[in-house]
């Protein structure tokens, strides 16, 4: 496309490119050249031979002239001779004669016929002057004088041709001398006009070259000096197929770039700001130091924290120098170091990164902190203030101690309670039942039945003490295990008679029913008793007329001897939402119960208790309106209970692993050791926290569960020498303490947080969790390599045993050959899906109730779901918060599975 | 007649406990705290002892160790009484040398079973 300025010169030339515009300026200036130095040399050619001609001409002139003067002398000599008669004289007009005849020759060549005219005149006069000289000498001088008239009319005839002739030639010369003249000024002049316009063209065209180059050339050093200084380059040359043109791409695209690094600059300086900001804005000191130890920044909190070096915290100051500062201006409490000691420790602590430390700082503020590497080896430092969480821990300390000893009180108080109040029932219970027998043998019935109603009312309100009494021993933990050897169908039938009356009470039969079996039996027999009184004088309390059925089997589950207890009545049965609230304490299923039913609620809570602390679980059943079955199984033999000293995990008991239990309070101890060691694990006993880390370090355990609130060394500072000691630094932490802040416990490293009285279900799946590899396996179908393995990775860090399947058809064959504990599935596969495998799953009788859990990032739809919900346990979205899903979702169905073992 | 020594500080259930065994057919002698109930077993030998635990003077426990030491009072079968109830009391009762516990309040026809068990009344 042209615009009208490219179609005029300059524009034209400012589309060629420089050689090309510098080649036609030379050609053209070359050409013009050529041209009027040719003009010139053809002029003077011109020229030359006009000259030649004048010249040519001014010779005959000359020739004539020469021929006139001969003549002259010719005549001169022949009147000398005709005169003197001397023969000099003749001489002299012969050689005038022959002088004249050959200038007369040479006037043939050019003028002929005047020539012969002249000769015809010379010679006729010759001839007559010769014969009046003759005439002379013959002295007829008559005769001499005639013939010299008529040789002077002949000299006439010749003078006037000769004169005619010079005339002639003269005029000839003078107009060829003329025309040469004129034509060499008409030369010059062409000559001048030539080189002026040349001279003019040259300059003009010339400078139009020079304009076309350096116009675009100031305009792009100008943009480039902009550019360099950092400004917008103006405008550039249009972007054309010159060298200019490419020049401006060039520069256009540098300005592009230029502007886009600017961009880029300009937002790395938005992130870094706000980077900045943001370090500025978290409410801990941060500082950073590089590879060489040297500050690199450090936020406004850290200057705060520590105002007595806030003036040293500029960038280059070393680390050592910072530390040595803190201890010279008595900013930091060195725990009895020298300051030499003290900065060496920490400079070794610095330079290994990766700690946690909590220093006490001038005016009684503790500090925590944490350093980590960088990638590049320098050293991030984070400083928390955690002043007030210590002085909260030390409250919770001393609120700990206030309420141990409370309770220490407590116990004291129910324990002499308990005599003081049942010392007067023995009383009131005793003297009534002999007023009975006195008032039976005088047979007086109406005394009879009131002083029973005494009685009866004396031995409830003894039931509702011993169940308060039990219950808050069993609180305190203070409830004990006896384990004795005894058969069991004596205990039976003992129950059987102590109930019979309470069953009679209400009309209601009771069937006792013991599968056949071995007798013998070995646990805690008081309390059996009472699970079983309670059980069955529950089911009188709530059924009338009706049935109440208690059923004894033994046998072998899992490989172990379990007594399995029921005990059912056809009462007013439970609602779902009462048998929830069924055995929490102080609760019972109904306020309105105990009025119509009497009791105080706790016979459940005390069965259930009493069930865990024989090594067994407790179930309830029940349809309102229709009766309720509870169930309990417990050991056939129980275990002994942990002794009261701690001591070392026995050889061969290390089968599932060792666990190191960390309290300083025996009753807690025993309790979780015992949990521990029930379910296989050999448990180490630790009174404190420094016994704690000896033994760890001794016996190195597969996992330690921990108190926080110990005397002298607590919990965290454990916490804080295991993770620091490479030998123990990667064995798991379990932290079982009254103190609830479980964020601060996992920040610490702590695998599990769990809130004492521990719930020894949940202790349990941790302890599975970590230590328990192997025993429980899950399935992972998956066809995503790498999800695949991050599974895989997951859930070994989870403690499972992990198999892998890569699509369904692979998947079903794997369950087929074994069954493991679990299955996660992803549901988008190649070739069978995941919800086909699930369909055929739920197919196979030995297979349907194993638990699925679903990851998919699939959007399912509510049809989907529902399916999903009713064949498969869980399903978790993949994406953030997924792995965390999935772990918690296994957590649950580790949970799940314990409980249904 | 087989004679059974109650010691016992509560009046009331001494006075109680001795009128219903007395009606059974028992002879029965009471001493009030600890050291006079040692006492009294070693002077009148009785067949049996209900020993309650809490006790001024010298406390049940005690009181039992004395007369289990004591060759001449060895023999004599004691039933622990407590109404403490807490655990324990049974194993410390007999490892004190106890032949029989019991707690209080009393179910009398179960004492009266043990009783007739440790003296073959």
């Amino acid at each position: 496309m042209t615009t009208p300025a490219s179609r005029s010169l300059p524009g034209r030339i400012g589309a060629s490119t420089i050689s090309l515009r510098i080649t036609a300026l030379s050609a053209v200036l070359l050409g013009a050249l050529v041209l009027s130095v040719s003009v010139m040399s053809w002029d003077l050619l011109a020229n030359q031979r006009r000259m030649d001609a004048a010249n040519e001409r001014f010779h005959k002139l000359e020739l004539a002239a020469n021929a006139q003067r001969t003549f002259g002398e010719l005549r001169y000599w022949m009147t000398d001779l005709a005169v003197s008669l001397l023969t000099l004289s003749e001489r002299q007009a012969a050689a005038a004669r022959q002088a004249l005849d050959r200038d007369l020759a040479r006037l043939d060549a050019f003028a002929p016929d005047a020539a012969a005219h002249i000769r015809s005149g010379a010679s006729a006069y010759y001839d007559l002057a010769t014969q009046a000289v003759d005439a002379y000498t013959a002295d007829t001088r008559v005769i001499g004088n005639t013939l010299l008239a008529a040789a002077r009319r002949h000299s006439q005839q010749a003078e006037d041709a000769l004169a005619a002739l010079v005339e002639r030639l003269q005029v000839e010369a003078d107009r060829a001398r003329d025309e040469a003249a004129a034509a060499a000024h008409t030369a010059l002049v062409r000559s001048a006009v030539a080189a002026g316009s040349i001279v003019i063209g040259g300059v003009l065209l010339t400078l139009l070259v020079l304009r076309s180059i350096l116009t675009p050339l100031g305009r792009l050093n100008l943009a480039m000096e902009r550019m360099s200084a950092g400004q917008a380059p103006g405008p550039l040359p249009p972007e054309g197929a010159d060298e200019f043109g490419r020049m401006a791409r060039t520069l256009r695209m540098l300005q592009d770039a230029q502007e886009a690094r600017r961009e880029l600059e300009e937002a790395a300086r938005r992130q870094h700001n706000t980077i900045l900001t943001a370090i500025e804005t978290v409410p801990d000191g941060f500082v950073l130091y590089d590879a060489e130890d040297r500050l690199v920044m450090v936020n406004a909190r850290y200057l705060e924290i520590f105002p007595l070096v806030a003036d040293l915290m500029t960038p280059g100051r070393s680390f050592e120098e910072v530390l040595r500062a803190h201890v010279e201006r008595g900013a930091v409490d060195t725990e009895g170091l020298s300051a030499e000691e003290w900065v060496a420790e920490r400079l070794q602590r610095h330079r290994a990164g990766g700690s946690m430390i909590e220093q006490r700082f001038t005016g009684d503020a503790w500090i925590r902190i944490v350093r980590r590497k960088t990638p590049d080896g320098g050293t991030v430092g984070v400083y928390t203030d955690i002043t007030d969480l210590r002085r909260r821990q030390d409250e919770l300390e001393k609120a700990r101690r206030g309420a141990e000893s409370a309770n220490e009180a407590k116990s004291r108080f129910l324990a002499s309670m308990s005599h003081e109040l049942r010392t007067p029932l023995n009383a009131i219970i005793g003297y009534g039942e002999m007023l009975i027998e006195d008032a039976r043998e005088s047979g007086d019935a109406r005394t009879v039945a009131d002083l029973e109603k005494i009685t009866g009312s004396g031995r409830h309100l003894l039931g509702l003490i011993n169940d308060i009494l039990d219950l808050s021993k069993i609180e305190a933990g203070k409830m004990e295990l006896y384990v004795e050897s005894f058969a069991l169908r004596p205990l039976l039938a003992d129950v059987e008679s102590t109930v019979a009356p309470l069953i009679a009470r209400n009309g209601n039969r009771l069937a006792v029913e013991m599968t056949e079996g071995d007798d013998a039996i070995r646990t805690d027999r008081t309390k059996l008793r009472q699970n079983l009184f309670n059980l069955l004088s529950n089911a009188a309390k709530f059924t009338e007329n009706g049935e109440i059925r208690l059923s004894v089997a033994r046998r072998r589950v899992d490989g172990r001897d379990w007594l399995d207890f029921a005990v059912s009545d056809t009462g007013i049965g439970m609602t779902e939402e009462q048998r929830a609230r069924l055995f929490r304490a102080f609760v019972q299923a109904d306020t309105s119960t105990s009025r119509n039913y009497g009791g105080t609620g706790l016979g459940l809570v005390i069965t259930q208790s009493f069930t865990q602390m024989m090594g067994g679980t407790m179930q309830v059943e029940s349809t309102p309106g229709a009766g309720s079955t509870f169930r309990f199984r417990i050991p056939a033999v129980c275990p002994e209970p942990a002794a009261e000293e701690p001591h070392p995990a026995a050889p061969g008991l290390e089968g599932r692993g060792r666990v190191l239990v960390i309290d300083d309070e025996a009753l807690g101890r025993n309790a979780i050791a015992g949990v521990v060691r029930e379910a296989g694990f050999a448990a180490i006993e630790a009174k404190s926290g420094a016994e704690g880390l000896a033994l760890a370090r001794a016996a190195r355990p597969d996992a330690i569960v921990l108190d926080i609130i110990m005397p002298g060394q607590d919990g965290w500072s454990v916490l804080r020498e295991i993770r620091a000691d490479p030998g123990l630094h990667d064995v798991p932490v379990i932290l079982a303490t009254v103190v609830t802040d479980r964020e601060m416990g996992l920040a610490f490293g702590a695998v599990d947080h769990l809130v004492k009285p521990v719930d020894p279900v949940r202790l349990l799946a941790t302890l599975e969790a970590i230590v328990g590899g192997g025993r429980r396996e899950v399935l992972v179908v998956e066809d995503d390599a790498p999800t695949r393995s991050l599974f895989h990775r997951l859930l070994t860090r989870e403690g499972w045993h992990v198999r892998e399947a890569a699509d369904g058809v692979q998947g079903l064959r794997e369950l087929e050959e074994h069954r493991p504990t679990l299955m996660v599935l992803d549901l988008m596969m190649p070739g069978m899906d995941g919800f086909q495998l699930l369909a055929a799953v739920k197919q196979r009788p030995a297979l349907a109730d194993l638990p699925v859990i679903v990851v998919t990032s699939k959007d399912l739809t509510r049809d989907e779901l529902d399916w999903l919900k009713t064949h498969a346990g869980e399903v978790v979205m993949k994406g953030e918060r997924g792995r965390a899903e999935l772990v918690a979702a296994l957590k649950r169905h580790v949970a799940e599975t314990e409980a249904a073992a | 007649m087989p004679r059974i020594l109650i010691v016992e500080d509560n009046e009331l259930n001494r006075d109680m406990l001795s009128r219903r065994l007395e009606r059974r057919g028992y002879e029965v002698l009471c001493a009030s705290d600890g050291e006079a109930g040692v006492e009294a077993a070693r002077s009148l030998s009785p067949d049996l002892v209900l020993m309650d635990m809490s006790l001024p003077v010298i406390d049940g426990w005690e009181a039992t160790r004395r007369l289990k030491d004591d060759p001449a009072t060895r023999a004599i079968p004691i039933i622990a009484l407590t109404a403490h109830a807490m655990a324990g009391d049974r194993e410390k009762a007999l490892a004190a040398g106890c032949d029989e516990y019991d707690t209080k309040p009393i179910v009398f026809p179960g004492l009266l079973e043990k009783i007739g068990r440790l003296i073959g009344g």
